[in-house]
């Protein structure tokens, strides 16, 4: 070649500038491609592996969620086991303790306190049974009565 | 040549380009496939894959008493399994065959073979006790699994077994509450049963039972259910009737404690017993609840209803007389008293306090079948309660219009004979009358309580049964029957209506000559009743009557009941 008086640089250019914008282009596109390919693959793999990490991670918390939930049924069970009516009288009788025969009620008169009719202002007697007597809203009644009673000294005329 | 050598890194390239580009495109289809145009289904598939849920779902619900205390729960028990391949040298095969053997409780021989073997897998016991499977699992033996498994646990032993039922190995309910509420407890592992849990659910609610609605409940994961039962009333029940059956070397008995207010069953004891957790041991008649299954002819007690009949229909007041002469006869039929005496004019009250057979022979025929009967079917008689138990029987009772009823049936059924009822079913009778007519529909569940929620269930009324000027004026008439036909009943200080029964046996062919049923039903305080108690002791071998083996029952454990529930006297 070099015998025909042409340069073998200027022959190696001449293909390299043929070759040269198109390898360049060529270069530049798979570039992009495999960029872009690998910029989606890593993406939907890290986005798939971090879901598989957290779903093994839930996966164990259900795990440990449930052993401890049957430790606890097992404790329970053991507590309910030591306390049942069966062990525990059996307890008490070991103490000494025996069954209460017959109780002997002490009926007080009006008894625990009179519940005030607030609005009529005359104190009424308790209509209901003994469990229903001590309620709050007899005491919330009382309060209210010593509350009203209160407002109506401060707002008397002084003589 | 040259334009060959030209063209060809260029042809490569392109072709190696568009590979590429073609494959990053079919990449990128398929994950818009999948994120985008088949999103749905790809949800679909992840929510119905398994997660671990499936184990949680073992889990069944736990069962307390109306105070909190645990009456049914899971607990543990282990499966013992190896894999031989993974012990494969004799010596090391030996030495965990002796260890197992010992701890398992097998022959040394069984295990040698069992880890021997070629299986793949063997089980070397199917079921083993917390304590064995723990420490099993502490000498961490390589080739021997251990497995917890769930059991149904049973705290309080064989208290109200028959009221709770219990559950077999597959995790399925029988009988009792375990076994009516079943799908409730152990819904999540039956997702697939969905729509005939929801027709279950529709059926319960038909009956006017329970306090959610299907849908609702379906987001559950097995609650908690709480019950009205109370875990002392129920032993005090049980220890009673244990008591008396020993007493009088009875084949068996039921209790049961209701609030007649209502409906709320507070104990329901019966015999024999069995153990939940060990039921296999014992025979299947056991299983079942007397006390809403097994029927019988009541006797006397029924009289209860008879004068509630008379007095409620108008035909007759408590003073109304009637003449006893010893003998009725209905539908061709001779009726005797009790003591085959006659005792001459009475009044109904007499009549109920001293159980006269022809007295109440006489109401019913004078009220006449069709109203005698109609009354009998508002008290509930012929049809189930539809309490929250399973396996409740309907009872026994013909019908006018029943081929096999005969006219003398309207006689005998007066005073408790021809028909069977169950032990809950006379409860119920009588509860109407203690609740001033009104009958409440029984039940033992008190509130569900879920992760998030508690559904309540409140008093359902079944019918108005009798006046409520008629259950007072009944209510007097047993206070008397209880005080002067079965004084054992009476509790000082308190007062008592109440009514005894002594049943004859139906056998083939007639009535069994050497065997009674005894009962007693009552309630106390009589006019502000809080609990109702009827006994049924069977086969009484010392006694035959109701008055004086049932009657005093039912004192020892009104007694006990006064001071568990706080009830100051009401009489003298």
């Amino acid at each position: 070649m070099a015998q025909n008086g042409q340069p073998i640089p200027n022959n190696t250019s001449s293909r390299s500038r043929r070759l040269g914008p198109m390898t360049l282009r060529g270069a530049l596109g798979l570039l992009l491609a495999i960029l872009v390919v690998g910029l989606i693959g890593w993406t939907y793999l890290s986005q798939a592996s971090a879901m598989a990490e957290t779903e093994r991670h839930i996966a164990e918390l259900r795990q440990r969620k449930q052993d401890l939930q049957r430790l606890n049924d097992q404790l329970t069970y053991d507590i309910a086991r030591l306390a049942s009516v069966d062990r525990l009288e059996r307890q008490a009788r070991k103490l000494g303790y025996v069954p209460v025969s017959q109780v002997r009620y002490l009926i007080v008169a009006d008894y625990p306190v009179r519940d005030i009719d607030v609005r009529g202002g005359t104190a009424a007697l308790p209509q209901s049974g003994p469990a229903e007597r001590a309620t709050p809203l007899a005491v919330a009644g009382w309060w209210k009565a010593i509350e009203d009673q209160f407002t109506g000294w401060i707002q008397t005329e002084q003589p | 040549m040259a334009a060959g050598a030209d063209t060809f890194p260029r042809y490569r390239l392109m072709v190696l380009a568009a590979v590429m580009v073609g494959f990053g495109l079919v990449l990128t289809w398929q994950l818009v496939r999948w994120q985008v145009v088949e999103r749905d289904r790809f949800v679909h598939m992840v929510e119905d894959r398994p997660t671990g849920d499936e184990q949680r779902s073992l889990r069944r619900g736990r069962i307390l008493d109306r105070r909190g205390h645990p009456l049914a729960l899971d607990t543990i028990e282990y499966q013992i399994t190896a894999t031989p391949r993974w012990i494969n040298r004799p010596e090391e095969i030996s030495a965990v065959a002796s260890r197992l053997s010992v701890l398992l409780d097998l022959p040394l021989e069984e295990v040698t073979a069992k880890l021997s073997s070629d299986a793949p897998w063997v089980l070397l016991r199917h079921r083993v006790p917390r304590e064995v499977g723990e420490e099993l699992r502490e000498w961490d033996i390589l080739g021997v699994q251990v497995t917890p498994r769930p059991r149904r646990g049973y705290p309080e032993g064989t208290l109200a077994a028959h009221l709770l039922g219990f559950v077999t190995e597959d995790r399925q309910g029988f009988y009792g509450v375990e076994g009516y509420y079943d799908r409730l407890l152990a819904f999540p592992e039956r997702l697939g049963e969905k729509d005939e849990i929801t027709g279950t659910m529709t059926s319960f609610t038909t009956a006017g039972a329970l306090p959610f609605d299907p849908a609702q409940i379906a987001a559950e994961s097995s609650p908690d259910l709480v019950l009205t039962v109370d875990r002392m009333i129920q032993y005090v029940a049980e220890e009673e009737l244990a008591a008396a059956i020993s007493q009088h070397q009875a084949s068996g008995g039921t209790v049961i404690v209701m609030d007649p207010r209502s409906g709320a069953i507070l104990a329901m004891a019966s015999r024999m017993v069995y153990d939940p957790e060990r039921y296999d041991e014992s025979p299947p008649e056991h299983w079942s609840d007397p006390a809403v299954t097994w029927d019988y002819e009541p006797g006397s007690v029924f009289k209860v209803v008879t004068a509630a009949a008379a007095l409620d229909s108008g035909l007759a007041q408590p003073g109304s007389i009637f003449e006893d002469k010893g003998m009725v006869e209905v539908g061709g039929r001779p009726i005797y008293n009790w003591d085959r005496q006659a005792h001459g004019e009475v009044t109904l009250t007499e009549g109920v306090v001293s159980s006269l057979n022809t007295v109440m022979a006489q109401i019913s025929t004078q009220l006449g079948p069709k109203r005698f009967y109609a009354y009998l079917q508002r008290f509930g008689f012929g049809r189930p309660t539809y309490v929250d138990l399973a396996g409740e029987s309907k009872g026994q009772l013909k019908l006018p219009s029943d081929a096999e009823w005969h006219e003398s049936d309207l006689g005998t059924n007066a005073f408790g004979q021809g028909l069977a009822v169950t032990p809950l079913q006379m409860a119920c009778a009588v509860a109407a009358i203690a609740n001033r007519g009104t009958m409440m529909v029984p039940h033992v569940l008190q509130e569900i309580v879920g992760e998030d929620q508690t559904w309540s269930r409140h008093p359902t009324v079944a019918q108005q049964v009798v006046t409520s000027e008629a259950a007072e004026r009944l209510t007097e008439v047993l206070i008397q029957a209880a005080e002067k036909g079965a004084p054992k009943s009476i509790v000082p200080g308190y007062t008592v209506a109440g009514k005894s029964g002594t049943a004859e046996i139906p056998i083939p062919g007639g009535y069994d000559p050497q065997a009674t049923i005894a009962s007693f039903v009552g309630f106390a305080p009589a006019r502000d009743p809080r609990f109702l108690i009827l006994v049924k002791v069977d086969r009484p071998q010392d006694t035959p009557w109701g008055a004086a083996v049932a009657a005093p029952v039912f004192r020892n454990i009104a007694q006990r009941l006064f001071v568990i529930m706080d009830i100051p006297p009401d009489g003298e």
